[in-house]
């Protein structure tokens, strides 16, 4: 793959420093390691207090429109939450109320989530996974779920999980192509 | 006198999800309600492939479900959900089997990562049967179910304390829980300090 790849990461820590920011710029710094890559990171913390406040796409601020259309034009999503309430955080979910239902059609997602126990590790399968299931999205097999005991100081310091999110990148690799070699222009326009 | 139906996902008959039941069992009986247990090995095979809705065996589930005012599922949490023996039981029950019931759903699983199982995969399926109301279950792992020198099964304190509290709950949604009470002040204070909610 000589051109980069277009991946685009959402995490959903509302503050900094935050364990949800470690695991998704791990998962990012693995994908470097293998593939040439360009980046967009969007920091829920960020663009939270617009983003709430909006309940239509012409009520969003300029900065936060181009982030949902850099979403709706990825080659990888790298989607990160913390649990809340046993699911993603409600903002999380709010921005992806935002992107058009067909715009993520067999686009590789790949799913993460950090929590306080591994009591919350099945929010991977049984609520990251169902919504882009319905976005129709490639989500990809392996999902990286972070419990608070394998960071110290917001920072990874777990081995397993380390081997995890290698795991989970290795296996993304095989999937990942560039969108319009894949895509439908139909779906791109 | 309340009735309460057990349902066992356990294909063996030494697991710790039946060991669990059991003992929720043993907790129920103590308080004067009926229990009527059912595990796989009540049916024939061809009965519960097929679901054969007029073998006798399946004929006493349907009556005992029926006339029950509570269910009480146990499965071992397989492949990251309710074990497939578990589903062979309730796949057994009519539409709407359980509109009239308080269930109970108890569950084990090799580690804490699956304990969503029961929330997400379990928990649907109960819905799906119209469960008048589903209390909180109760999720065990290896570390806090072992097998004693006797053959019983062991809770961890924290486990059998959160079984108490899950069957005062239970008895308390019984449509007819009849005088059944753990302990009716205990009760009323985890209801006070909001430890519990019914």
């Amino acid at each position: 793959m000589s051109k980069k790849l277009n991946v685009v990461a959402v995490t959903g820590s509302l503050q900094r420093p935050s364990r949800t920011l470690a695991l998704t710029e791990a998962i990012l710094a693995q994908l470097t390691e293998h593939i040439p890559v360009e980046i967009r990171l969007i920091e829920l913390g960020e663009i939270g207090p617009s983003l709430a406040g909006a309940l239509r796409r012409d009520q969003l601020p300029v900065s936060v429109a181009e982030d949902i259309r850099a979403i709706e034009t990825a080659d990888l999503l790298v989607v990160a939450t913390p649990v809340y309430r046993a699911s993603f955080t409600g903002l999380f979910k709010h921005l992806f109320d935002f992107v058009h239902h067909e715009a993520l059609t067999n686009v590789p997602v790949l799913l993460a989530a950090t929590g306080g126990s591994d009591r919350h590790a099945l929010v991977i399968d049984h609520q990251l996974r169902p919504l882009f299931s319905f976005f129709q999205a490639l989500t990809l097999p392996v999902g990286v779920y972070g419990a608070e005991r394998e960071f110290s100081d917001y920072r990874i310091a777990d081995d397993a999980l380390r081997a995890r999110i290698a795991l989970a990148v290795k296996r993304a690799l095989p999937l990942l192509s560039h969108r319009d070699a894949a895509i439908p222009a139909a779906v791109a326009a | 006198m309340p009735t309460v139906v057990t349902l066992s996902g356990s294909p063996s008959s030494r697991s710790r999800s039946q060991g669990l039941l059991n003992h929720a069992a043993g907790r129920l009986a103590a308080q004067g309600i009926e229990i009527q247990p059912f595990t796989l090995a009540d049916f024939p095979a061809d009965a519960l492939v097929f679901a054969h809705f007029d073998h006798p065996a399946v004929q006493r589930l349907h009556q005992a479900v029926a006339h029950a005012d509570g269910l009480v599922v146990a499965t071992p949490v397989y492949k990251a959900a309710y074990s497939g023996a578990l589903k062979l039981l309730l796949d057994l029950l009519p539409e709407r089997a359980l509109s009239h019931h308080a269930v109970l759903p108890l569950a084990t699983g090799g580690s804490n990562a699956h304990m969503l199982a029961v929330d997400y995969a379990l928990q649907p399926v109960l819905a799906a049967l119209k469960a008048r109301h589903i209390v909180g279950g109760v999720y065990g792992t290896d570390q806090e179910l072992s097998w004693g020198e006797d053959g019983a099964l062991q809770l961890a304190p924290n486990i059998a304390e959160r079984l108490e509290d899950v069957l005062a709950r239970f008895i308390a949604h019984l449509p007819n829980p009849g005088r059944a009470q753990l302990d009716p002040n205990a009760l009323h204070d985890r209801v006070r300090i909001a430890a519990i909610s019914v």
